[in-house]
């Protein structure tokens, strides 16, 4: 059957057993190499037309992932095929069917006008020159950057570039859509904005896999999630399965001023409690508490904590946030 | 977004549409010296008053004539803009980072890499005729050329050869810390090494070896033997060499870019600056 | 203030590749060019005198790409505009900059001595040892004068590393550093006798090779404190057109 066209059952996105590994080499006086695994083994298939989620940590091996299957990285092993295609035998095919897009200040042309960077990339990806100037009109202008295309791109916010970004991947209009981290440094209203043209995108027919480390993006956006971690997948399924299989069973949330270290670990070191994890909020600290279900501790926290300037202390039910951080540190 | 299905272009139209229209486009988003600020200072002013500078020093010390000086900077300036301005044509990428989403397009690497040459030859051209231009209106240049026509051949030949080994350091530029020191290194060793300001039997016989594989030095032999009214019979080899050197360094540049492409790959080292 | 400045702009300089380029490369380039044409001609003048030559115009050189670097340096890092509000004239500042630099100049003038010394077997003889080294610190001087004056428009102008380009050969050319004065068009002698450097020049040479170098120092001294009262009005201007125009940042 033709290349690109894919057959149905099959997966949009395979990835099987992918291993990246890095080598560098540090120090130097002595240099010596250091291999870093950043992916272990990871394997997940997006179905056509699924919004898929890679959450997960800075450092997770989530743009590692990505760049494998936007053909700009080989695996060390592993098979990765995007619509059927062998990313690294045909790196050229696979390339006529995605649209890769980062966040970031960089990768545009500064001195270029928004316009110019689309026309460069619409030659790149060769556009029907008849179609460029309407192509490109109408992904300006589903990304808002209507009436903006003869600016040059050095005096633009972050937001905008993120949003020329975006159009520039769907120039093509291709089937595989990747975004990496596509709402960071993004303002509030701006993201928003990101947000709503993916999941256009995805009840267009589009099959996206983006990657972020904001767990209510995630929740909100995908069909499925998987969580990453230190280079492995260490949970996959839709939100709410993620949601239902979450451990923790209730979250105890201090909010104390000058909490010694000390304090800290007893708390962790009473048998119910699952972990504590501690976060700088202005002058104050945050301390969420995981603990098993039905467990009544706040008596037991506050007796621990006596002598240390209580703010508030509060006991909810876990989120999906809840559930990433434990499943993202580990515990 | 409703959409009608995107049309792709075949390939040898997209082929050459990659080589023309969008080396003109990546020219205006790398080349530095587009706007009259920079051009002017750096592709006029600076060519002048070295073409004056030379001529003078060779009244000085009595080596030459006038012709030789005026022809040998007037076709060496169109390195400023073959070396300095092809470095940065392709090593900025790096700056922008831009070199990721391209690497991730289809695009024939051919016509991406090579395509960006054209707008720099054509701009080396420029600072080499006005070179000529400023020579006859104020050094009284007059030359005897009896084929003017392969006269332009060698220097649009010669153009070309200086942008090749701009596209050999740009490329290199894409990985190396520092590409300009190189760049600017070759730059003076060959005002002193391509027969450009110095007799080339003036050099001992290794440099002379070294010159012959390097841009400039067989463009401006045959320039000098044209604009002295000889036969084109005489100049041919000249000709000939420049083309083959200009072709190889060209060349260089290109295996370079797809070594690193494929080296980038395996290691992961794009956009690392 | 103005030594702090200059010892900082010479610490700087010294660290890096680009300077190596300009004070020492650039400059045994042209003298090698200068020496191997003088051998191939008519050897009227002696390899000394191109050696010298050589030496200056690199000393000119790391002036005008020290300074124009030196400045765009500050303002990418958006040090001009603090700079420019800080209670000490601005003339202070860009004259210890443009002294630092022609003092890396040296650098310049020291090689291109042993180079052709070394590779063409120039005669190192000077005829007048202590006016020698007079006449090297005043042209040094005169120099770095010329730079504050030329450099004041580096302020303003928002890339200066094209008027650095631009402005090499024509000082190079007219003030008579590698080329005597006496061959080059007569309505150009003016101008010569105007620029500092172009009397420095004649000290050295004169000091080196033979003839009066009082004379030509004594010019240079004059025109130099000329060129510094001119640096300062012009740096005055400069400051003020500089912030109606906006060009001290890059936005």
């Amino acid at each position: 059957m033709p290349r690109g066209q894919q057959s149905i059952g099959e997966s949009a996105i395979d990835v099987e057993q992918l291993w990246r590994t890095y080598r560098t080499t540090t120090g130097t006086l002595r240099r010596h190499r250091l291999e870093i695994e950043a992916v272990r083994g990871i394997s997940l298939q997006v179905e056509p037309g699924e919004l898929f989620g890679l959450l997960g940590p800075n450092g997770a091996g989530k743009t590692t992932t990505i760049r494998v299957l936007c053909t700009l990285l080989l695996p060390t092993s592993g098979k990765v095929r995007v619509r059927g295609i062998d990313v690294v035998d045909h790196p050229g095919e696979v390339r006529r069917q995605i649209g890769y897009v980062f966040g970031g200040d960089r990768g545009l042309y500064d001195r270029l006008s928004a316009v110019d960077n689309l026309r460069y990339f619409a030659d790149l990806y060769g556009l029907d020159p008849r179609q460029q100037r309407r192509r490109i009109e109408a992904v300006l202008e589903l990304v808002g950057l209507k009436g903006r295309g003869r600016e040059r791109v050095e005096g633009f916010s972050r937001g905008m570039r993120q949003r020329l970004h975006l159009a520039r991947g769907l120039l093509h209009d291709p089937p595989v859509l990747f975004f990496d981290e596509p709402t960071i440094g993004v303002d509030p209203v701006g993201a928003r904005e990101v947000r709503q043209v993916i999941s256009d995108l995805a009840k267009s027919g589009k099959t996206i896999l983006l990657t972020t480390h904001y767990m209510f993006e995630a929740d909100s956006l995908c069909d499925r999630i998987a969580v990453i971690a230190k280079g492995k997948i260490v949970a996959e399924g839709t939100p709410q399965e993620l949601k239902a299989g979450v451990r923790v069973g209730a979250v105890v949330e201090i909010e104390a001023y000058g909490v010694p270290e000390l304090t800290v670990q007893r708390i962790r070191d009473l048998p119910e409690v699952d972990s504590v994890s501690t976060e700088v909020r202005e002058q104050a600290q945050l301390l969420t508490v995981q603990a098993q279900e039905g467990s009544q501790l706040t008596g037991r926290l506050l007796q621990l904590l006596e002598g240390v300037r209580v703010e508030r202390i509060a006991a909810r039910e876990p989120t999906l946030e809840d559930a990433y951080v434990a499943l993202v540190t580990g515990e | 977004m409703s959409v009608a299905a995107v049309r792709r272009e075949g390939g040898a139209g997209n082929f050459w549409r990659v080589f023309f229209v969008g080396g003109l486009i990546s020219y205006r988003a790398l080349f530095y010296w587009i706007s009259p600020w920079q051009y002017i200072p750096t592709l006029l002013a600076a060519p002048l008053f070295q073409i004056l500078f030379f001529v003078y020093l060779g009244r000085s010390v009595g080596v030459g004539s006038t012709n030789f000086f005026v022809v040998g900077n007037s076709i060496q300036v169109c390195s400023m803009s073959g070396i300095y301005g092809m470095t940065m044509a392709i090593s900025n990428e790096r700056f922008f980072q831009t070199l990721s989403p391209i690497l991730a397009t289809p695009a024939n690497r051919i016509a991406l890499f090579l395509g960006r040459g054209l707008p720099v030859v054509v701009t080396g051209l420029q600072t080499t005729v006005f070179g000529f231009l400023v020579s006859a209106l104020l050094l009284d240049f007059r030359p005897a050329p009896r084929d003017l026509p392969a006269l332009a051949l060698t220097v649009v030949i010669t153009a070309g050869s200086c942008t090749g080994f701009g596209m050999a350091l740009g490329s290199i530029g894409l990985r190396a810390r520092d590409v300009w020191l190189t760049a600017n290194i070759a730059y003076f060793a060959m005002l002193l090494l391509c027969g450009v300001e110095v007799p080339l039997r003036q050099l001992p016989g290794a440099l002379q070896v070294l010159a012959d594989f390097l841009p400039l030095t067989h463009g401006i032999a045959a320039a000098r033997l044209l604009a002295s009214g000889h036969n084109v019979a005489a100049a041919w080899p000249d000709i000939g060499g420049e083309l083959v050197v200009g072709v190889a360094w060209a060349s260089a540049g290109f295996l370079l870019f797809r070594y690193f492409e494929r080296q980038g790959r395996r290691s992961g080292a794009f956009d690392r600056l | 203030m103005v030594l702090s400045g200059w010892w900082y702009q010479l610490k700087m300089q010294a660290q890096s590749g680009f300077t190596v380029l300009v004070a020492l490369i650039q400059p045994l380039i042209f003298a090698s060019i200068a020496m191997a044409d003088q051998q191939a001609g008519n050897r009227t003048l002696p390899l000394l005198y191109y050696a010298l030559g050589a030496g200056i115009m690199g000393i000119w050189s790391t002036v005008v790409f020290g300074c124009g670097g030196a400045l765009n340096w500050q303002r990418h890092q958006g040090m001009l505009e603090p700079l420019v509000i800080v209670p000490a004239p601005l003339v202070l500042v860009l004259l210890g900059i443009t002294l630092g630099t022609a003092t890396v100049g040296l650098y310049a003038m020291g090689a291109t001595l042993l180079w052709g010394w070394l590779v063409f077997g120039a005669h190192l003889h000077f005829a007048n040892l202590p006016a020698f080294v007079i006449a090297v610190i005043a042209t040094v001087v005169a120099l770095g004068l010329l730079g504050l004056v030329l450099g004041s428009s580096f302020v303003l102008y928002r890339n200066s590393n094209a008027l650095s380009n631009a402005l090499e050969y024509p000082v190079w050319l007219v003030c008579g550093l590698l080329v005597p004065l006496s061959l080059l068009p007569g309505w150009t002698h003016p101008l010569a006798y105007v620029l500092a450097p172009t009397w420095g020049v004649e000290a050295l040479r004169a000091a080196a090779i033979g003839g009066n170098p009082w004379l030509p120092l004594l010019w240079c001294g004059v025109s130099s404190i000329a060129y510094l009262g001119l640096g300062v009005v012009l740096v005055r201007n400069v400051e003020r057109l500089s912030r109606i125009h906006a060009t001290l940042t890059f936005q």
